[in-house]
């Protein structure tokens, strides 16, 4: 009788109503349906992504080296322009040069040189420096013809000669400067001519800026002419010059 | 294209610019124009006029004359200045030596530029021509033609020609402020220049006469203040100089 008292294993019992709630299940389906719906779209952008991420490099290449071919190739044709022109301006600056030279021919050559624009600039600077009494008239007026058309090229090149400090020019080139940055209408240079024309002081400390030692009559030149030039450029443009 | 272009705008501007400087023959650079740290007298060409210096004679009297012009400038100038031979250049016009004409000068450090001409191949007559640079701001124009019956013989007998070298550079010294060193050569110039004007008077119009009195007077006025100037340095020569009667210093005769 032992054995008939032995309990069953593995009944489990179960108390209470068993009930499946449809709506439920219905709904919770909707969310998974949904959710898998949103990652599908998820997935197309994804992929538009990956296609791009692969080909952007390859775009942005293509655009920097159709830019950068372009540059190149512009600066390479403005260096060949640039020899041919320093080539030709060759053979005119010799005839700038001459002893039997007038001041009329002068500005014909000088006018000559002028037509080649930015180029003949740092030319008319050297001249300003190593040319006779006509020939440094004559790069003076050509410079004033460059500066009617290419200002800017004129103006930063006289710039830095009278921010030079070291000898490197003459007290005449200095005056020629200052006196074509005033009648270039060279703004921006202005407050270079404020602290030339208030640190140059006196003679003896200007002496020291330049390559021949000037007496108190040229000094009086160089101080009147940037007194000058700052008035003019001042009254075109007060702010440039603060 | 831009090349092509260049050209032809080279090309138009060469023979328009070339047009206008044939138009009008004007002074040419100075063959030898010397050192620029230096005070330079600038002697052009002397030439004649009427009539061709063609002949050997002819060349060789405009010769002597520029040779003793250049001497006796030399010897007026001293150890202040250098005279440079400039070749072919010369004046057409005294007009020629405008304010831009004096400002390229002065820049080059010269002081005076003269040249002569000859009234004919067959006369003794001329002129020679003075452009004073540092006097162009106080007595302009400060150019000045001076007639001579004979212009070799005055150039041969004194050196009344060439009395506007001491005065240049008189009034270059000043006008650097070097009193002391400006007195001397403004009274030697002084003294010369009125040898001259008298000497002239009756050759030359009145109101170039005029014109060149006014440059004494101002040269006077100049002296003056180099004496007071100079006067005040301690130990200074023109300390012992008394003033005229009027209150005005002036050079011991």
């Amino acid at each position: 009788m032992a054995e008939g008292n032995t309990a069953l294993p593995g009944a489990i019992k179960i108390e209470g109503p068993l009930q499946l709630e449809s709506a439920s299940v219905e709904a919770r389906l909707k969310e998974v349906e949904g959710k898998l719906e949103k990652g599908n779209s998820k997935g197309t952008f994804a992929w538009i992504l990956d296609v791009l991420k692969t080909l952007l490099p390859s775009i942005v290449l293509a655009i920097l080296g159709f830019a950068l071919k372009d540059s190149v190739d512009q600066a390479l044709r403005e260096r060949e322009i640039q020899l041919a022109a320093v080539k030709e301006m060759e053979t005119l600056v010799p005839d700038l040069q001459k002893t039997d030279l007038d001041r009329a021919n002068a500005q014909a050559k000088a006018a000559q040189l002028a037509a080649y624009g930015r180029y003949s600039v740092p030319f008319f600077v050297n001249i300003l420096e190593v040319g006779n009494q006509y020939a440094q008239a004559g790069a003076e007026d050509g410079l004033r013809m460059v500066a009617r058309s290419e200002p800017d090229t004129v103006c930063a090149t006289l710039r830095t000669v009278i921010q030079n400090r070291t000898g490197l020019y003459q007290w005449q080139t200095h005056l020629s400067a200052l006196k074509i940055l005033g009648q270039a209408s060279c703004t921006k240079a202005c407050r270079d001519v404020v602290r030339f024309r208030d640190t140059m002081s006196s003679v003896n400390n200007y002496q020291g800026w330049v390559s021949l030692a000037p007496i108190q009559t040229e000094y009086d030149k160089v101080s009147k002419q940037a007194t000058e030039t700052f008035a003019q450029l001042n009254s075109l443009k007060p702010g440039d010059c603060k | 294209m831009i090349q092509k272009r260049a050209q032809w705008i080279c090309s138009a501007i060469a023979v328009a610019a070339v047009g206008c400087g044939t138009a009008q023959a004007q002074l040419t650079n100075c063959m030898d124009p010397g050192p620029r740290d230096v005070f330079k007298i600038f002697v052009d060409e002397v030439r004649v006029t009427g009539g061709s210096a063609g002949s050997a004679r002819v060349q060789a009297r405009l010769q002597s004359i520029h040779t003793f012009l250049s001497e006796n400038l030399r010897a007026s100038s001293g150890n202040n200045g250098s005279v440079r031979d400039c070749g072919k250049r010369y004046p057409n016009d005294p007009s020629d030596f405008n304010s831009t004409e004096f400002d390229g000068l002065d820049n080059l450090r010269v002081v005076l530029e003269v040249w002569g001409v000859l009234d004919g191949p067959a006369k003794e007559s001329g002129s020679l021509g003075f452009a004073l640079v540092p006097a162009h701001s106080i007595a302009p124009p400060a150019v000045y033609v001076i007639p001579s019956a004979n212009l070799l013989n005055s150039l041969r007998q004194g050196r009344q020609m060439s009395a506007f070298a001491p005065l240049v550079f008189g009034i270059s010294q000043y006008q650097n402020r070097s009193y002391a060193a400006a007195v001397p050569l403004l009274c030697a110039g002084t003294q010369q220049l009125n040898l001259v004007i008298n000497g002239q008077s009756a050759l030359v119009d009145p109101a170039f006469l005029s014109s060149q009195q006014d440059l004494v007077r101002k040269v006077r006025e100049m002296t003056d203040k180099a004496i007071r100037e100079a006067r005040k340095t301690a130990g200074s020569p023109f300390g012992q100089w008394t003033p005229s009667s009027d209150g005005t210093f002036v050079c011991p005769r």
